[in-house]
């Protein structure tokens, strides 16, 4: 499988979190997904990984 | 792969509106790019490469991506003891904090808040070309890192395997690489102290190094450790072919006016009457109507005019050779064409912006 199909099948397999962001997901064409996803914001990416104590991965995509 | 996405915080973004350029410094040309971090933004490592158009998926693979992750992980497991070894992935301020910052950027279309259309956001690579144009709105000299940046190592004759994590798959006989001690499976574990998670994370040191500087490699040798040295001459980086980044269409426009030029073979020389050792850049096309920022001075061009001199230099055998070589000239210099016209020269006369 090439990594464009696999990692797209990731990314677009985006769960939310935050409530302002529906309109963007769904103009994005973005599906519910395995694995939650936060989306289009670092600074809440920060606060649940020292919560969590994991590391993150950030995508730029 | 999901059992070891799981181990991490994910997070998505789909557009460069607010982006942290002081932080989030990567190859903004590609398609996507990622970084391995610490909640307290200490970067681990970044992963994404890419080296032309067309084989996207030449310098990437799930098998590479899946051990750049698990080396992140072990990154993170002796962190923050290892802190101090990952302070060179994080580079020096930005001179726009945010791309909505970029004076080239100011007042576009799509600089705006992400609306979920293609054309409703700021574009990561948009950052890059806003930067050199900015650069040169200052009157300021546009630099060889911002024209070639990222430079991959198979410029210096190292040459990775996607499927590994910075991995030697083959070292170019008479190379940098060579001859700072590089052997064919070599993998690299430290670059400038720096711990190794993929190809980008190589790319990244040399994007930094100085030219005529050494990079210090530490090596995993067969399970044994070793050392080896890359050196990076003045200039090396012009070796690299940038055409197939965005940045490039801008160029073509703003600089000559003109779509993409071909570089004549022996033969279509021979027919344009150009010497075999001279160069030869065929004329395609100008740009359509659409194109607003074009060099007026290109409508001096026709289709099929073949670009023999520039400034009384005959060496730019590539495009990405002519391209650099102008945009590196001071903005509001003039620069002398000759190009052969059914085999009778012509002089065309540009002013660079």
């Amino acid at each position: 499988m090439k990594i464009g199909l696999a990692l797209g099948s990731f990314l677009a397999a985006t769960a939310l979190v935050g409530q302002d962001k529906e309109a963007l997901k769904t103009a994005l064409k973005d599906a519910e997904v395995s694995g939650p996803w936060i989306y289009d914001d670092v600074n809440a990416g920060y606060a649940e990984a020292k919560k969590s104590a994991k590391p993150m991965l950030v995508v730029f995509r | 792969m999901a059992g070891l996405m799981e181990k991490f915080v994910t997070v998505r973004v789909v557009q460069g509106w607010g982006m942290d350029l002081n932080l989030f410094q990567f190859d903004q040309e590609l398609t996507w790019a990622i970084f391995f971090m610490n909640a307290d933004k200490t970067i681990y490592g970044r992963y994404g490469s890419r080296s032309e158009h067309k084989e996207t998926t030449k310098d990437i693979s799930i098998d590479g991506f899946k051990k750049a992750m698990e080396g992140a992980l072990e990154i993170h497991a002796g962190y923050p003891g290892n802190k101090k070894d990952l302070a060179g992935k994080t580079g020096p301020a930005a001179t726009w904090r945010t791309p909505e910052l970029i004076p080239e950027l100011r007042g576009k279309p799509n600089i705006k808040p992400a609306d979920g259309t293609r054309g409703g956001c700021v574009h990561c690579h948009q950052a890059h070309d806003g930067e050199v144009w900015s650069v040169r709105g200052a009157k300021q000299p546009v630099t060889d890192k911002q024209v070639w940046p990222y430079p991959m190592p198979s410029l210096l004759g190292l040459s990775l395997d996607p499927k590994e994590r910075a991995t030697a798959a083959s070292v170019a006989s008479g190379s940098a690489a060579e001859k700072g001690g590089f052997k064919a499976g070599d993998r690299i574990v430290k670059l400038e102290g720096q711990p190794i998670l993929s190809i980008a994370d190589v790319q990244w040191v040399l994007h930094n190094a100085k030219d005529g500087s050494s990079v210090k490699a530490e090596l995993d040798r067969g399970g044994q450790k070793a050392t080896a040295t890359l050196s990076v001459a003045a200039g090396w980086r012009q070796k690299d072919d940038f055409t197939w980044r965005v940045i490039s269409w801008g160029m073509r426009h703003r600089l000559l006016g003109l779509e993409p030029l071909q570089t004549l073979s022996d033969d279509e020389k021979k027919d344009a009457g150009v010497p075999n050792a001279g160069m030869a850049l065929r004329v395609k096309g100008l740009p359509p109507d659409w194109v607003k920022d074009k060099n007026p001075g290109g409508s001096k061009f026709k289709p099929g005019d073949v670009i023999v001199d520039v400034d009384g230099k005959k060496g730019f055998v590539t495009e990405g050779d002519l391209l650099g070589y102008l945009v590196k000239k001071p903005a509001g210099s003039a620069a002398d064409l000759t190009v052969l016209r059914d085999k009778k020269a012509q002089k065309i006369q540009l002013t660079l912006p």
